[in-house]
């Protein structure tokens, strides 16, 4: 049984990919970091559940956008590393300067001054 | 990656967990930093994360391969599913299968008639050139003169080459003689064609009047054995010396769709085999091929050009003719329009047939799907989605279908042999054979999963409807109460408004076909044989042929059983005369204006072996080759050039073409007339002109295409007369090959080939799906009645009596079967109407078809309501009230 879909996840699984491909600028890092990345990031309040992190790795490395290796973390652990793409790379160009252009748009209509001033 | 990770699942799922435990154990260590206690630190770890489980599913959904593993779920889940109802998934694969069949055949006779091209490389550029004449309608042969004037202006073909249709000749060199039908073909034919040796060469550029050959594969298969070692010895046609040079690649038996030649000589061979010169030879079927460079637009342009300079040198034959081009192997487009009108009915038909199949799966998986409804109810309320329900009904539809679809390739392959058991009344190499190959098995597989598809679809979205409440109640979520139209009474309305169709377009082939099979023909068939031979094709000269067949019709006239024998050139009803137009002698003939006749050259004793009476002057007396020129001719020619007055003793002449007509032409006296018979088909008209003249007189002027027949009324039992008969002939050349040795009852038979393959073709779509429409009515009314159980319970308990009942079932069924027919009658008339303008001898209103069919119709839909209503009387109240 597939698990019914709101609205919001929905449009959370494309930023979701989004900030993956963002925080994977800075360099490799397994699943974990890059949780706490986003987490720490946005100041504590995307809270991502976790665990929906992983679905939304796999779906990156298949599309290309991410690479993979086994490596050791910070701990002393073996972790599973990703790495960002050269397709991804450009992928997050792309994602990030549609993202700005919905943010403002967003913004226009919720009346924010600040918007309007940079449209003008 | 992905292929890997569907491979290895087990490994990517362990790589997988193990990603996931690193993470909780890093996110454990960090909340125990932070100065939370284990087991808090485990909690919260977990409660962030969310279920691993979940996260593993979703990961492997998201694998492009999910969909295969779910398909292989489902079709494990459909097969456990059928196996518990092998009877239901037999009627399903049976009736579709009937129809599929039906198709299929349908489908191999239009791949024979209009996709498969011609067997030669590169078939999209090689061009037939037709001849047209000032009305712009094909004529399709050219004359020689022309075509090699033609064949040295053409720029943008890169080759033309010139071939005859038919060459006949009698092959011997290994084992017995035989007769066999090839090509006359110019020495660059195979260049043209592009068609490869199979052993051996094609003809040399110089061996234009070499007496060279090359041999068919199926000819170089059957008669010399596949044996390569025959390249390059000599064998005879015809009595003439031939070498073998080569071998065609297999499965090419010439450019001509229906025509199976099976050997090649120079075309001025033909001339040489025909032993009456120039006859054939004279005027060729010419394919060109475009050159890469141009296309086909292009090269009728230049055509018409070389059409206007033709016109020039050529006053006399190629005054406003032009030429015309299409696809090598096609059809003229006016023939084309035709072969594919008829198909498209056929087609239509057989789908006709297809549809009442299907209804009759639709309706039965809508009930199977109906048996559900409350299993399909509880999955929506536990959150299943309708495609996920629909899923596996509609891939069991498919499967069912495709089943279906092997059974009717099977019984399309029987039918197509069964279909051999027709031929034409003449002895021509057509070919008729229908094959099912690659692309016919395509089509069977695509229209078995279409009508998987359809059939499933309906009953699939039907049983899904989420309505749930009712039906977990136990209310049934299809069957609405109250609601009169259901989708199994469209369905079966459907069905038999199609049977309808089917079964009076039926009656009106079979009518006709019974119109003409005991349609007089004017000649006794009864007690009659024949049997043919082509002496000139077998190394006779023209001038020792009468005596031939003197010495062979006195041998048999011989025998005590045979009371009359006579020779002719032409058998009636076997379309192979040929006609003339005449006029009165001594006045001037307009040539294609005269009045026409079929014109046979037959013994005087062909009147009494025929019993054809006479009914003015006499027979043929003294019709020596050297007496003056002798014809008797019927009534119905009488009639149309003497009108009132007796023609016997007066003169004709035949009249032909200007430039052709002799100063003084030949007179004949006619010296009798006789009653009227059939000449070229069963379906000529009463009163068909004919003219018969003597034998004698015409021995040596054309060799006749059919050879000679002799004609032989017998008594007693026919196999044996037959044997007796072929005895005598061979005694007089042992070495002659006979052919077209049969009763004239079966030659009158074969004559009817197209009224008769038509009855076959719609008299079995008919019966299949008269049967399928019954079986679905019968279906849909025992399933009414047992869906009222409770109902008619009732009804009895309260004082209805049996027979109330009875009629209530039989009304609900007889209004189904009469709406049905409203529908059907006026589409069927329509049909009639297409029928009529698709084929002579249909009539399009045919009475007798229209009031016996429907009657027939609605007595077996009265048996199919008549059975469940008797049940549905015999129900005892008591069990009938605590029937759920």
């Amino acid at each position: 049984m597939e698990t019914k879909k709101t609205f919001s996840s929905e449009m959370l699984k494309g930023t979701l990919d989004m900030m993956i491909l963002r925080t994977l600028v800075v360099g490799d890092a397994h699943g974990h970091t890059i949780a706490k990345v986003i987490e720490r990031s946005s100041e504590d309040v995307l809270e991502v559940e976790q665990g929906s992190l992983y679905p939304a790795l796999h779906r990156l490395e298949d599309r290309g956008w991410v690479k993979s290796y086994w490596g050791t973390s910070e701990n002393n652990r073996k972790a599973k590393f990703y790495q960002l793409t050269t397709a991804g790379r450009r992928q997050l160009t792309v994602e990030s300067g549609r993202w700005k252009q919905m943010a403002r748009a967003i913004g226009l209509v919720m009346g924010e001054t600040s918007a309007r001033k940079e449209g003008q | 990656m992905r292929w890997r990770r569907f491979l290895r699942r087990r490994q990517t799922e362990a790589e997988l967990q193990q990603e996931i435990e690193l993470h909780m154990e890093e996110e454990i260590a960090e909340n125990m930093e932070r100065g939370i206690a284990r087991e808090e630190a485990r909690r919260r770890a977990y409660v962030k994360f969310g279920s691993a489980r979940r996260v593993r599913e979703e990961v492997w959904r998201a694998s492009s391969f999910f969909w295969l593993e779910r398909m292989w779920g489902d079709l494990r889940y459909v097969l456990r599913r059928l196996k518990h109802s092998p009877s239901a998934a037999l009627t399903v694969m049976v009736s579709l299968g009937l129809g599929i069949a039906a198709n299929v055949v349908v489908f191999s006779g239009v791949n024979k008639m209009v996709l498969q091209g011609p067997p030669v490389g590169d078939p999209a550029n090689l061009m037939t050139v037709y001849s047209t004449d000032r009305l712009n309608q094909v004529g399709s042969q050219i004359n020689t003169a022309v075509f090699e004037s033609m064949r040295g202006q053409l720029k943008s073909f890169s080759g033309t080459a010139a071939f005859t249709t038919f060459l006949q000749a009698t092959l011997s060199g290994r084992g017995a003689r035989v007769r066999v039908w090839g090509q006359g073909a110019a020495v660059n034919y195979f260049d043209v064609a592009d068609v490869p040796m199979m052993i051996g060469r094609g003809f040399g550029s110089h061996e234009e009047h070499s007496p060279v050959v090359v041999l068919g594969y199926e000819l170089w298969v059957h008669t010399f054995k596949a044996d390569s070692a025959v390249v390059g010895t000599t064998v005879s046609l015809s009595g003439k010396p031939f070498t073998v040079i080569g071998v065609a690649k297999p499965g090419f038996h010439g450019v001509m769709q229906f025509i199976n030649a099976s050997f090649w000589v120079p075309l001025s061979q033909q001339a040489e085999l025909e032993s009456v010169p120039g006859r054939n030879g004279e005027w060729v079927n010419v394919i060109a091929r475009l050159d890469p460079r141009t296309n086909q637009a292009k090269g009728q342009a230049e055509l018409d050009t070389v059409a206007q300079r033709l016109a020039i040198e050529f006053p006399k034959e190629r005054q406003q003719q032009g030429f015309r081009i299409d696809k090598a192997g096609t059809w003229p487009a006016e023939a084309m329009a035709q072969i594919a009108a008829f198909l498209a009915a056929v087609m239509a038909v057989a789908l006709l047939v297809l549809a009442i199949a299907g209804s009759n799966v639709a309706n039965l998986l809508l009930s199977r799907a109906m048996a559900r409804h409350r299993e399909m109810s509880v999955r929506i309320a536990l959150g299943a989605t309708r495609w996920q329900l629909m899923r596996p009904m509609l891939l069991e539809s498919v499967l069912l279908s495709l089943g279906g679809g092997v059974f009717g390739v099977g019984v399309s392959l029987l039918a197509v042999r069964a279909l051999l058991v027709f031929h034409m009344p003449m002895d021509l190499p057509i070919d008729l054979v229908l094959n099912v190959d690659r692309r016919v098995l395509l089509y069977a597989f695509l229209l078995s999963a279409g009508t998987g598809m359809l059939c499933g679809f309906g009953p699939a979205f039907a049983a899904t409807r989420p309505s749930v409440p009712n039906a977990l109640k136990g209310e049934s979520a299809l069957e609405r109460p109250g609601r009169r139209w259901t989708m199994r009474n469209v369905l079966v309305v459907v069905q038999v408004a199609a049977c309808v169709v089917l079964l009076c377009t039926t009656g009106l082939y079979l009518h006709s076909l019974a119109k003409l099979a005991n349609e007089d023909p004017g000649f006794s068939t009864g007690g009659v044989r024949m049997l043919s031979i082509d002496p000139i094709h077998n190394g006779y000269r023209a001038e020792q042929v009468p005596l031939l067949l003197k010495r062979m019709r006195e041998r048999v006239t011989g025998l005590p059983v045979v009371v009359s024998a006579a020779w002719t050139d032409a058998v009636p009803l076997s379309m192979g005369m040929h006609g003339s137009e005449f006029h009165i002698a001594g006045q001037a003939g307009s040539f294609p204006h005269d009045p026409y006749a079929d014109v046979y050259h037959v013994d005087p004793g062909y009147f009494d072996t025929l019993g054809i009476a006479r009914i003015a002057g006499r027979n043929f007396e003294g019709a020596t080759a050297d007496a003056p020129k002798q014809m008797v001719v019927n009534e119905a020619f009488a009639h149309l050039i003497f009108k009132e007055r007796s023609a016997v003793g007066e003169y004709l002449a035949l009249s032909l073409p200007a430039a052709s007509a002799p100063a003084s032409p030949t007179a004949y006296e006619i010296v009798g007339v006789v009653k009227n018979s059939k000449s070229a088909l069963m379906s000529d008209e009463e009163n068909h002109p004919v003219v018969y003249e003597a034998l004698e007189q015409n021995v040596g002027a054309a060799a006749p295409l059919f050879g000679y027949s002799l004609l032989v009324h017998y008594q007693g039992n026919g196999a044996e007369v037959g044997s007796a008969i072929r005895n005598e002939v061979s005694s007089v050349d042992s070495s002659m090959v006979i052919f077209d040795d049969k009763e004239m009852v079966d030659r009158v038979k074969d004559s009817l080939i197209i009224p008769r393959a038509e009855s076959v073709i719609f008299g079995t779509f008919g019966c299949a799906g008269l049967l399928l429409a019954t079986v679905g009515l019968y279906g849909v009314m025992n399933y009414s009645v047992q869906r009222r159980t409770q109902e008619i319970g009732i009804r009895l308990a309260l004082g209805a009596t049996r027979g109330g009942v009875q009629r209530l079932i039989v009304r609900q069924g007889m209004m189904l079967a009469t709406v049905a027919l409203a529908i059907g009658l006026p589409l069927a008339l329509a049909a009639s109407k297409i029928a009529a303008k698709l084929q002579d001898g249909i009539a399009a209103y045919d009475a007798v078809s229209f009031t016996l069919m429907p009657l027939f119709l609605a007595s077996v839909a009265l048996a199919a309501c008549w059975i469940p209503a008797r049940r549905a009387a015999t129900l005892d109240p008591q069990t009938a009230l605590r029937h759920e």
